[in-house]
């Protein structure tokens, strides 16, 4: 059988031509980007479910959605490795709002939709990001103040949204909006002190 | 809430579902508006990547591809839509025509050049598609070639399994046969042994008889022999039996004797010899004389009274078995004690 892997003359495919066989039924594709990116989505499936059972269900069925959605992945809109992740981050929220009886946000629900942002503009962003070694955000994260992380940590790896988030910590709202905003922009001012670097 | 705030919460995912569809509609007209959501949202999914890497277990990627192999869409179904997709394909390829491109690339002057620009590079990208589809055609004929594959070797397997179904049924039928031949064996022994059975009770009823023979012949050589044995010969007192021989032998103190016969003439089955013991005018009726196709024989005679009390004896013709009474017509042979 004719595969991505076997047509490389050896070369290990980039994500790209991965999900590429990936949509045309490559399953030795599909095995390939699983290996790929397995253990780092389930760490990110562990950090929202926070059971190691739960979150190899959430792996696989986030693994599933990719074999049958590969067709609707766009480079231009970033990278594999973004989409994998951000596929498993939203079933993980999705599972752990179920389990905690929360209405669930469907991955492609219209408020969730990727508008037609020009493509320079999201792979400038995409890329930035890309270059960070992980090692150093987690640092980033780990100086950031307490009251800062908590915000972003909730409705990250929690799903929360600002309301619960406030009720969570009871805080005011506006302190929550605020913290968000203040979080954010710290880790883009190390994303662009990066790409400056 | 300030538009920052909402543009951060909106990259968290931490809006409202209905404050983010109102965000998402402004977003949709403002490229501005975008362009600072994509910038929050590129910070906020590299959060994905802080958590430290955890290697699954090997039974999630089994469980993954059984899943999938569950839900693959049918070879032929695959096989089909291909097929239509490049039907599709090919229409549209062709359907523009080089020679109608050419007419109105000349129609349009100036206008044209763009247009050629254009209809070339949709005519590539119909290509490609032509490209994308042939070689989904061509996986979709290996997968057909491995279907293929597979079920020869199950037909090679299926041989393999009607050949060891004739072997067994085959060993059966042997196996039938085997039985069948033993049970009958058995049988035939069974009959033999049956056969055997009753020889064996012949054997052993000949070997009475003989015994029981013996026995007479002892008490007759007893009676005999005795040293005190005494003897009467009985003569015919007809003359149709005068060819015939009666003796009795006595023995006094064994209250037992033998009558023996010789050239008696054959009766109807209907009537026999019997001895009759005579004391005096009395007559006791004693055993009924057998004899062989020449008229010999002898018997045993038991008494319960001392033969020494009976000096004379007689032979008299009566029914078959024997009669208590004698025949009227009296005596055919009558003789003394010596």
């Amino acid at each position: 059988m004719a595969t991505v892997i076997s047509g490389n003359n050896g070369r290990a495919p980039d994500d790209d031509e991965l999900i590429l066989a990936i949509a045309n039924r490559d399953r030795i594709a599909f095995q390939t980007l699983y290996e790929r990116y397995a253990a780092q989505a389930l760490g990110l499936a562990i950090r929202v479910m926070n059971d190691r059972a739960s979150g190899e269900d959430v792996l696989q069925e986030s693994f599933l959605k990719i074999w049958h959605n590969a067709g609707r992945f766009d480079a231009a809109r970033g990278s594999v490795k973004t989409w994998v992740l951000t596929v498993v981050q939203r079933s993980a929220i999705d599972a752990l709002r179920r389990r905690q009886a929360r209405p669930t946000v469907a991955i492609d629900a219209p408020e969730y939709e990727e508008w037609d942002l020009a493509d320079d503009e999201v792979n400038v962003h995409e890329s930035a990001v890309a270059n960070i070694s992980q090692a150093r955000i987690r640092g980033a994260l780990g100086e950031m103040p307490q009251q800062l992380r908590s915000v972003l940590e909730l409705a990250y790896f929690k799903g929360m949204t600002h309301k619960e988030i406030a009720e969570h910590l009871q805080e005011p709202l506006g302190t929550i909006h605020s913290r968000a905003r203040q979080s954010i922009n710290l880790l883009k001012k190390l994303v662009w002190s990066s790409v400056v670097d | 809430m300030e538009l920052d705030d909402q543009i951060a919460l909106y990259a968290l995912g931490a809006l409202e579902p209905a404050e983010a569809a109102e965000l998402a509609r402004q977003a949709a007209a403002s490229p501005d508006l975008r362009r600072r959501i994509a910038e929050d949202r590129a910070v906020v999914r590299a959060l994905a990547e802080t958590p430290d890497p955890v290697a699954p277990s090997p039974a999630v990627l089994t469980r993954l591809m059984t899943q999938i192999a569950a839900q693959e869409t049918p070879l032929q179904q695959r096989l089909e839509t291909a097929a239509r997709e490049r039907q599709r394909v090919r229409g549209e390829s062709t359907a523009p025509s080089f020679s109608l491109l050419r007419g109105l690339l000349i129609g349009l002057g100036a206008v044209g050049a763009a247009a050629l620009a254009i209809v070339s590079l949709n005519l590539v990208q119909t290509q490609n598609q032509l490209a994308a589809a042939r070689e989904e055609a061509a996986s979709a004929r290996a997968k057909l070639k491995q279907v293929s594959d597979a079920l020869a070797d199950q037909e090679s397997v299926g041989t393999a399994l009607n050949a060891r179904i004739d072997a067994l049924t085959q060993s059966q039928r042997t196996l039938d046969a085997q039985i069948a031949e033993a049970r009958k064996a058995l049988e035939t022994a069974q009959n033999e042994l049956t056969t055997a059975r009753g020889d064996a009770r012949k054997s052993a009823q000949a070997l009475r008889d003989v015994q029981a023979n013996l026995d007479q012949v002892q008490r007759e050589l007893a009676i005999l022999g005795a040293p005190n044995a005494r003897r009467a010969t009985l003569a015919a007192s007809k003359t149709q039996y005068s060819n015939g021989v009666v003796a009795v032998v006595f023995a006094p103190d064994q209250n037992s004797g033998v009558v023996t016969v010789a050239n008696l003439p054959p009766l109807p089955a209907d009537l026999c010899y019997q001895l009759w013991l005579i004391d005096g005018a009395n007559p006791l009726p004693s055993v009924v004389i057998t004899t062989d196709a020449n008229g010999n024989g002898r018997v045993l005679v038991p008494s319960d009274l001392a033969f020494g009390n009976y000096e004379q004896f007689g032979v008299t013709v009566e029914r078959a078995g024997g009669s208590p009474t004698p025949n009227p017509e009296g005596p055919i042979y009558l003789g003394k004690a010596g």
